[in-house]
């Protein structure tokens, strides 16, 4: 009878909050903490209970498309935008035109313009940014203090502490993964697709960056060899990595006995200013969920000033409201910033699918496998039109 | 006797003439709401026209007043101009000035209101919102947007709930008839009640879903979906009254229940287990093979027979030169089996032969040592060996620098590849064929081979004669569970080579994995995949069981 007493009881004081949101997402570490902050916050202001629940990043689309339909999908969710086109056209996200741009449009003209444009999709407004991730240069500050500003000097150091210190590489990054060779595609003016799915990555500025990325990894002689983010982590770690170009992500991993730096990526040359890809996140809202007015009041909360504050400054996150920078004191997260402004957003098209396994591949082919940049691309050209035609 | 046969006989047909009698009146049930849909499209198609004429003539005489609205389809038309907000440029305003709709009467239904603002994102689109219709047409010239809102229409689409009391009077028809017309003692009597009711709980359920699909699905496209369904529909209840008179023909339900009632306890014994392997093991291996018929691409699924079947073995990923085609990978996986179990077996065995030499020093430490690299799991395992396969930083490439080698780069070239995965997975495989032949050698008896040594028999003599023939019936069942093993072995391929380079490498069980979770979510492909490999290890099995037992037979 006591127990049934302490039962009732547990289920009554559940029910002070009369309202309640499930938000999934696939934060860890200190980003996470960050968001469980801003959601007890949330919780005392506005009484409204918010469900959090971690889900691994390789099995967020997955669930998200398999409980969404049959109704037991998050109110909100927060995940990159570049399965937008995917969710949009299976009709799993809410569209929030009406809710940003009826009436107020003043909440998201305090974002930046980019991070609004990587949620939108045809015409359709899909999620409210919230953070922005680019890949930056990271230096260790044992070996130089200021970084490069061209990719001339950039070598020349490398070459220079090599000579000196036994073991030692001077820049790594993941460069048979077309993510990190985004910053030479784009800044030498590669494209990938226009609207009418036609493939363009066979161009001569195409092929200029794959030439300046087998220059770097073969003929400089600074990189080490069949590169994956474990070598990076362990050669950085062990101070035998000079310089390393790799998104925020890679801060959690840098061992706390290393004293290191981030900035831009230099230029490549006058000319080319590099252009990594910019990944958005955003908060998204489930189309059948039965609390959207309650979502969209979160949301605001979350993405506005109050919500990133505690985000920028807890979870080290590059917020997207832009006039928080103003004021920080963290050049980290002002480096990021300044590379954000120079970038590439990744397309939220459905099409970019079909992209990734195969520029991935013809990167291998021209950088591992001695195969010509015309052929390697050509077959990658193949490889998509195939798959865009099925 | 002779009577009672011919009772039987008639019972069985007065039953079948009912069960078809049920079905015709289910299909006609279903029909009969294609035609209700079909009424609503004709609706659907009058509201199309009359809103593309009222377009039309706004586009010439400027908006309508509310006077002009003769027809009784619709309730409102909004306009909507172009924002003139040039960071945003896809955003609409609603002009108030022009709308029939007082604003009140719209802000009671936020969600109608949403919907109506939605509509003119498209420049033409079509949307269906509680029972109305919102069309919207779009000028560009004019920088505007009209919404056309229909009535409502009240008939919709969700009457499957009314379905379930027809069935359940057929339910009880049949049941009351097999009751009436069988006599007691007969056991057919509960059988038969049992399957109908199963059968039409399936059909319900079925129908429902079919009903769910139509409604989610374009309003246009709804007869369509509609129709093919019904042929599915049609095709599987062929096909199970062809099974259920398949049953009674071969009297299987004669047996069956025979043989439930004689070994009543034992049927009990096994029943939480079977209920188990029933859940774990033959839900998913079924629910794989109906998947296996469907096309799916992200997250839309439609029916397509053995299309998956005929792109993977005839069409377009039959080419062998093509890595990644079905042929190209079936031969590397039967190579990979082959090799492996031959180097599992050689060196398990050697060094079995060796442990169990008489007088041997140590003998545990070294059973130990050579049984670690099983216990380790695999994934660890793959895990170190990658690195050790790095061409700058690997421990083996520096091993052959310091024999005066060069750097292989082992990731680049099919060969060196499927080397480095073979190399793993030998060091993984061999522990436990030497445990098999260690246990199989300490059961040879001892004066087998005093008798041969008496007779002059060599170490090789005994070996072949002795030796090998009684290895043989322990060896055999471990030779095929090894084969089914390293025919699967996923963890090795996806951690070591990763099917590089250009999954040259990859076996049938990774390029599965990559149909479903690397090439967007194909997962129809995926489930062909593990149908095939199902069948084919299935096949194999079947062969050398056959086999064996006819070995067997003639020892």
């Amino acid at each position: 009878m006591k127990n049934l007493f302490i039962l009732i009881l547990l289920i009554f004081s559940n029910m002070a909050y009369s309202k309640s949101l499930t938000l999934w997402h696939a934060y860890r570490g200190k980003e996470r903490k960050a968001l469980e902050k801003v959601a007890i916050q949330y919780e005392k202001e506005e009484h409204t209970k918010i469900k959090l629940l971690a889900i691994p990043y390789d099995a967020f689309d997955k669930k998200l498309t398999a409980s969404i339909p049959r109704m037991q999908g998050p109110d909100v969710f927060i995940f990159a935008n570049d399965k937008i086109g995917n969710w949009a056209e299976s009709g799993l996200i809410e569209t929030l035109n009406y809710y940003f741009y009826n009436k107020k449009r003043v909440f998201l003209t305090q974002m930046f313009d980019t991070t609004i444009k990587a949620m939108v999709y045809k015409n359709k407004l899909y999620a409210i940014p919230l953070a922005f991730k680019v890949p930056v240069l990271f230096y260790n500050k044992k070996y130089i203090q200021n970084p490069p500003k061209t990719f001339n000097d950039l070598i020349k150091i490398s070459k220079e502490k090599m000579a000196k210190h036994k073991g030692l590489f001077g820049l790594g990054y993941e460069n048979t993964n077309f993510f990190f060779h985004s910053f030479l595609y784009f800044s030498f003016g590669g494209k990938l697709f226009t609207d009418n799915k036609k493939v363009l990555i066979n161009s001569q500025e195409a092929k200029l960056s794959y030439k300046y990325a087998k220059y770097l990894a073969l003929e400089t002689k600074i990189m080490p060899q069949e590169i994956t983010s474990a070598v990076l982590t362990t050669l950085f770690n062990k101070n035998q990595l000079l310089f390393v170009i790799n998104g925020p992500w890679f801060s959690a991993e840098i061992d706390k006995s290393i004293n290191y730096g981030i900035a831009t990526i230099p230029m490549i040359d006058d000319k080319h200013k590099p252009k990594p890809y910019m990944s958005n996140e955003g908060a998204f809202i489930n189309k059948y969920s039965n609390n959207k007015s309650e979502a969209i009041k979160f949301i605001r909360y979350l993405a506005g000033n109050k919500g990133s504050k505690i985000r920028m400054t807890e979870g080290d996150q590059s917020v997207s409201v832009a006039n928080l920078y103003n004021k920080t004191t963290d050049n980290k997260l002002k480096a990021f910033n300044l590379q954000a402004q120079s970038s590439e957003p990744i397309s939220n098209s459905s099409l970019m699918n079909y992209f990734w396994a195969p520029m991935t591949q013809s990167l291998k082919k021209v950088l591992e496998q001695n195969i010509s940049i015309d052929d390697a691309l050509k077959s990658a050209k193949l490889k998509i039109e195939k798959l865009l035609s099925k | 006797m002779k009577n009672k046969e011919s009772g039987k006989k008639i019972i069985n047909i007065s039953y079948f003439i009912l069960f078809t009698v049920f079905i015709m009146i289910l299909q006609g049930l279903l029909y009969s709401k294609t035609i209700k849909m079909n009424s609503l499209n004709e609706k659907l198609y009058l509201i199309k026209t009359e809103s593309n004429k009222l377009f039309q003539k706004m586009e010439v005489e400027g908006f309508i007043k509310k006077k002009t609205l003769q027809t009784k389809l619709f309730e409102n038309i909004i306009e909507f101009k172009e924002a003139q907000d040039k960071r945003y440029p896809f955003i609409y305003n609603r002009n108030l000035k022009n709308s029939l709709t007082k604003q009140k009467q719209l802000k009671e239904d936020s969600l109608l209101d949403k919907a109506i603002y939605d509509s003119c994102d498209n420049h033409h689109s079509i949307s269906k919102f509680k029972g109305r219709y919102i069309i919207a047409y779009s000028n560009n010239k004019s920088n505007k947007c009209y919404s056309f809102i229909s009535t409502k229409i009240n008939q919709t689409l969700d009457s499957g709930l009314g379905a379930i009391w027809y069935l359940l009077i057929g339910v009880i028809l049949i049941i009351l008839v097999s009751f009436i017309f069988i006599p007691k003692n007969n056991k057919n009597r509960v059988i038969l009640s049992v399957i109908t009711i199963l059968y039409n709980t399936f059909f319900y359920v079925y129908s429902l879903i079919i009903l769910r699909n139509a409604q989610n699905k374009d309003i246009e496209n709804i007869i369509s979906i509609t129709k093919s369904n019904l042929t599915q529909t049609f095709i599987i209840i062929i096909i199970i009254t062809l099974l259920f008179i398949g049953f009674y023909v071969t009297k299987l339900n004669e047996k069956l229940t025979n043989t439930l009632i004689k070994y009543k306890t034992p049927y009990l014994y096994i029943l939480p287990g079977g209920l188990g392997i029933a859940l774990l093991s033959f839900a998913p291996l079924f629910s794989g093979i109906i998947l296996s018929f469907f096309k799916v691409k992200y997250g839309n699924y439609s029916f397509t027979w053995f299309s998956n079947y005929y792109d993977i073995l005839i069409g377009g990923l039959s080419d062998i030169a093509n890595p990644e085609g079905f042929y190209y990978t079936f031969f590397i996986t039967v190579i990979w089996t082959a090799v492996n179990i031959f180097f599992h077996l050689l060196i398990g065995m050697s060094i079995a032969l060796v442990l169990n030499k008489k007088g041997l020093k140590f003998k545990k430490v070294y059973s130990i040592i050579f049984i670690i690299p099983w216990a380790i799991p695999n994934y660890i395992t793959a895990l170190i060996w990658k690195s050790m396969f790095h061409k700058q930083f690997g421990s083996i490439n520096n091993f052959l620098v310091f024999l005066g080698f060069e750097r292989i780069s082992w990731f680049t070239n099919t060969f060196t590849s499927f080397l480095a995965n073979l190399f793993t997975n030998i060091w993984l495989g061999f522990p436990f064929m030497m445990v098999m032949t260690l246990g199989a050698l300490q059961s040879i008896p001892a004066h087998l081979y005093d008798a041969a040594v008496m007779d002059g028999a060599t170490k090789w003599q005994q070996f072949k004669y002795i030796t090998l023939p009684m290895l043989k019936p322990a060896l055999l069942p471990s030779i095929i569970l090894g084969i089914i093993w390293t025919f699967n072995m996923f963890n090795v391929i996806y951690l070591v080579s990763g099917g590089e380079p250009n999954s040259s490498t990859d076996i049938l069980i990774t390029e599965a994995y990559r149909w479903a979770f690397e090439r967007n979510g194909r997962y129809g492909y995926s489930a062909a995949y593990a149908t095939i490999i199902f069948i084919v290890l299935f096949l194999y099995n079947h062969i050398t069981g056959k086999i064996s037992s006819k070995g067997e037979a003639n020892d």
